[in-house]
This record gives structure tokens, C-alpha cells and sequence, in this order.
């Protein structure tokens, strides 16, 4: 009896890594169409302003938070919809009526604006990001 | 992009970075504390051949060590950094109560293997698992279906998964006061109904003290959830006294089982009596019966059977076994044999029966054989019957 339990649960962990590599290989956008949402976004709030940089990198989304320099993955869900992998936060992108992503909306509902639409973060804009959070957050 | 302001750097003073983690000063109390903590559970497992009931107090151990530990992650920053490990951490902070009362259990009532509906008390740790849930979901693809997509990235549904409130301590806090009461109703179930010996005495009185040590935490965890509604207060110090009492509990046990000797541990090691009845229960039960036997005469029935007197006081066979057992002090066959023998003793000093047979008083008294009633008569009155009705004759015939 033990043996058929342990025989079963390997046979149903097999199937479930199986079916998630499926899937997870199914549910992806290709670097194109993600570079459609890489750029910077901004949230003001209470007289402060807070950045979010989101980029592609080994054809997926990543973003960098501007007060912990953090670096996290987005995971594709559908539509314009993401997911932060490990946190479960959704992430929302938002379009114009020209269909360019222009803002984006977090899990607690934040709206952050697109402010440099055209333009994907190099490493240089990277460090000038790490510059821009240490004067917004001198406690960093 | 969670907010700035609930980062955990404004809430804790970083005072050292040691590999680009921040930790405080409680931060390292805690962590000493937790590993103290940890080494005593680990002596503790290893001792629990000598004494069993100590791993499911290693366990409970165990157990807020590594909530210590999981919170000093998110709070370290590691988590936030490393978000991916986050679904790799379990949460079991609902299996405190459930141990809490393993434990008391095992240490009544002796350490016997779980049963299957045992298991069941741990199910609310399925609550705590929503990091491994969405992870599942996602890696299977059902989160990237539109219908799913669409109520996931709901506004409502990520305020209830991820904004913080009172409503994600309560369950924990139901969890430990109920297991705590419910423990804390054993022990004085115990102490009121039963004489247990010196060993589970003692044991009896450490269980109060450690459910008392519990019921302060729980105190101050309610103080936290208040404090926490009233001014978003983090609740980061009650961890000190959780881990704090961690260490005095592998500490006073370790002692405890270092001074017991070898025949200590197998005297302690004894299997208990299970208790069915109260006191007040058992008297009742016991009233009821002698009733039945002395009002109804059932024992002259030679068919009377452990299951027609158990079904004549409406308790189950396993029961009247047991209060027989245990409150009477007879098994069931010599409880009713001795009112068998009370009877044909009556019947052998009556004249007016002298001319039955003693085969026919023992099947009149509700014997099935003739050994039998002499077995018995001899073992409760010490002669046999014959013995017995001619002790009577000549005492008869002088008095006549």
C-alpha cells in the first residue's frame, strides 16, 4: 500500500513538472512584443516621486524599483496582465488609443505613468537610476 | 513597486550590514535565541527514544523557530530581494495549536501512534500556503486563461491576497486558544477524575506551567493585533517572547528528563489507564446498575450477556467493561456470579426449597452449569454449597 502511495505521488510530481514546463513555455511573449512595456514609470505621491525601470532581459519582463534597486521578474499571465514571480503581485499595463503602453497599475491598484516611452534601460541608465533613488531616499 | 513606506528599512534601524543584510541589534537577540532555540529541539528529537512525548514539544519547538526565522527573512530584506525563494518557504505557524495539544495528549494519555482523523487537525495549514498555491497556478498555466487572469489581477482580489490585515492573525489566534483551552480541559479532566501517579503528577503541573507560559504569549499576541489595528504598530517585538520561550522550554525539559534515572524512565514510559467517566459519571452508571441488578434481578437470567447490560443502560459494551473495571473493581462475569450466589445462598437457607436440587437452585439463580455454580460459590463464600446448606440443617433441627 505504501508503495503504490509513493509510486503515485512520484508519477503525479512528474506530471506536474511536465505540465509546467508545457505551460510555462506556452504563456511567454516574444522580445518584440515585450519591449512594447520596458521603459521608466512614475509614481508621485505626497510630494516625493518613486521610479519603477522595466526592461527585457533572456526574453522576459524585469524591473528595478527605485528606492531598493531591487531587481524582480514578471511573469507573463495574458493580455497585458503580469505577475511578479515569487511575490504573486499582479502587474497590469495599461494602453492609449494608439495601442502604446503608457502606464501601468500594481497590486495595490498604484497608477505609475510611462515617462520615457521610446527607450530601454541600458546598464548606464541603470546606475543613473541607483544616483536618482540615493537623493529620493537619503536613508539608502 | 510595494510601497516604499512599509519597506522593511523604515521600520527597522539597520545598525549592521553584514553581505548586504540588515539586521538590528532585537534582530540578533532573536537569532541567537532561535538558534539556541534550535539546538535544544535537535537534542530533544534526539532524546525523544527515552522519553516519546518530547518530539512533539521539539516539534512545537521546531515549529515557531521557524516562523522566527521566516519573519527574520522578510525583514531582513532577503525576501524582497530573492522573491523566487519565497514559494520554497513554508509558513506553519497554524500547526502551534495542534502540537500545543499533541503534546498535552501524548503526556496524559500516553504517546500513541496518530490516527487518520489526527491528521485532520493540521489542515489549516493549508491556509498559510498561498505563496506555493499562486505558484502552482501560475507554473501550470491555469493563472495565463483570460476568465482566471482577468479575477486574479482584480483590484479586490489582490487587496485581499496581499494587503495586510486583522483578518490574517486571526485564524492563528482562534487556532491557539482553542487548542490551548482544549488542552488545558485535559489536565483538569485529569487531575479531577483519576490519582495519577507521582511521574504523571508532575508532569500534570509542568503541563499547567507550560500552558500558562502559552496562554501570556497568546496575550501578547492579541495586545499586537490591537496595537496593530489601532496604529499599524509592526509586530516584530513578539518574537522575543515566543523564541524566549523556546529556549525555557528545551531548557526546563532537558533538565527534567537529565535527572530521571533508567527505571524512572520506564515507570514513566507505562502505558496509562484510558479514563472514560467522570466521577460524577461513574457513580451515576454505578447507581443505575445496582438498581437494575437488585430492583430487576437481571442475573437471573441465564442468558444475561456484557451487551444486554450495556444496551440496559444505554452505553456502549466497551464502557460498562470499563466502568466495571475500573470503578466497581470486578470484571463482568463476578460481578453477577456474586449476585447469583447471594441468591442461591438465600435459597439454600430456605426450608421451604429443601427439597430442590442444587442443580436446580444454580439454574434457578442464573447458572448455565453446575461447575460453574459450585466454582463460584466456593470462590465467594469459601465453602461449597452442599458444605454450606448442611452447615444450616443442624443449627435448623437444634432450633426446631
Amino acid at each position: 500500500m505504501k508503495k503504490a502511495w509513493v509510486i503515485l505521488s512520484t508519477l503525479l510530481v512528474i506530471a506536474a513538472i511536465c505540465i509546467a514546463m508545457i505551460q510555462s513555455s506556452r504563456y511567454t511573449l516574444t522580445r518584440q512584443q515585450l519591449t512594447a512595456f520596458a521603459g521608466r514609470y512614475e509614481m508621485q505621491n505626497k510630494g516625493y516621486s518613486a521610479y519603477v525601470d522595466v526592461m527585457v532581459k533572456n526574453e522576459a519582463l524585469e524591473y528595478i524599483n527605485s528606492w531598493d534597486g531591487y531587481q524582480r521578474n514578471l511573469g507573463y499571465l495574458s493580455g497585458d496582465d503580469f505577475m511578479v514571480k515569487g511575490l504573486g503581485w499582479s502587474v497590469k499595463f495599461g494602453r492609449n488609443k494608439n495601442h502604446a503602453v503608457t502606464y501601468l497599475t500594481a497590486f495595490d491598484n498604484t497608477r505609475w505613468t510611462k515617462i520615457n516611452r521610446d527607450s530601454s534601460i541600458t546598464q548606464a541608465a541603470r546606475w543613473k537610476l541607483m544616483i536618482d533613488s540615493s537623493k529620493l531616499h537619503p536613508i539608502l | 513597486m510595494v510601497s516604499c513606506i512599509n519597506h522593511p528599512k523604515y521600520i527597522s534601524y539597520p545598525i549592521l550590514v553584514i553581505m548586504k543584510v540588515s539586521l538590528s541589534i532585537i534582530d540578533f537577540i532573536i537569532l541567537f535565541l532561535a538558534l539556541q532555540g534550535l539546538v535544544m529541539a535537535g537534542l530533544l528529537f534526539y532524546s525523544s527514544k527515552k522519553i516519546s512525548s518530547n518530539r512533539w514539544l521539539a516539534s512545537f519547538m521546531l515549529v515557531i523557530i521557524s516562523i522566527t526565522l521566516v519573519m527574520e527573512f522578510f525583514n531582513s530584506d532577503l525576501a524582497w530581494k530573492y522573491p523566487l525563494a519565497i514559494p520554497f518557504i513554508p509558513i506553519l505557524r497554524m500547526a502551534i495549536g495542534p502540537l500545543t495539544y499533541f503534546y498535552t495528549r501524548s503526556l496524559i494519555y500516553g504517546d500513541n501512534a496518530l490516527k487518520r482523523k489526527d491528521y485532520l487537525h493540521f489542515l489549516p495549514l493549508l491556509m498559510d500556503t498561498q505563496p506555493q498555491l499562486i505558484s502552482l497556478l501560475y507554473y501550470s498555466g491555469i493563472l495565463s486563461i483570460s476568465g482566471v487572469t482577468r479575477v486574479y489581477s482584480s483590484p479586490q482580489v489582490q487587496h485581499f491576497l496581499f494587503s495586510g490585515n486583522v483578518l490574517y492573525n486571526l485564524p492563528a489566534l482562534c487556532s491557539l486558544l482553542i487548542y490551548a483551552g482544549l488542552s488545558y480541559s485535559h489536565i483538569r479532566k485529569t487531575l479531577q477524575n483519576t490519582e495519577p501517579s507521582a511521574y504523571k503528577l508532575r508532569d500534570l503541573q509542568w503541563l499547567k506551567t507550560f500552558l500558562y507560559a502559552e496562554f501570556a504569549l497568546i496575550a501578547v499576541f492579541m495586545t499586537v493585533i490591537i496595537l496593530t489595528l489601532i496604529s499599524s504598530w509592526n509586530n516584530y517585538l513578539l518574537f522575543i517572547p515566543a523564541i524566549s520561550l523556546v529556549y525555557w522550554l528545551g531548557m526546563i525539559t532537558y533538565a527534567r528528563q537529565g535527572k530521571m534515572t533508567f527505571t524512572d524512565v520506564a515507570e514513566y514510559n507505562k502505558p496509562p489507564v484510558k479514563i472514560h467517566f467522570t466521577m460524577a459519571e461513574a457513580q451515576k452508571y454505578q447507581q443505575q446498575l445496582y438498581m437494575l441488578m437488585k430492583a430487576d434481578q437481571l442475573y437471573l437470567n441465564p442468558a444475561l450477556k456484557l451487551d444486554v447490560l450495556a444496551g440496559k443502560l444505554m452505553i456502549s459494551e466497551k464502557l460498562l467493561s470499563s466502568l466495571l473495571n475500573q470503578h466497581v473493581g470486578k470484571n463482568f462475569n463476578d460481578f453477577v456470579n456474586e449476585y447469583r450466589v447471594q441468591e442461591a445462598q438465600k435459597k439454600l437457607a430456605n426450608p421451604s426449597l429443601n427439597h430442590f436440587t442444587i442443580a436446580a437452585i444454580a439454574a434457578d439463580c442464573g447458572f448455565n452449569s453446575l461447575a460453574t455454580f459450585q466454582r463460584c460459590f466456593k470462590q465467594f463464600t469459601g465453602s461449597t454449597p452442599s458444605q454450606y446448606q448442611n452447615s444450616l440443617k443442624p443449627q435448623n433441627h437444634y432450633t426446631a
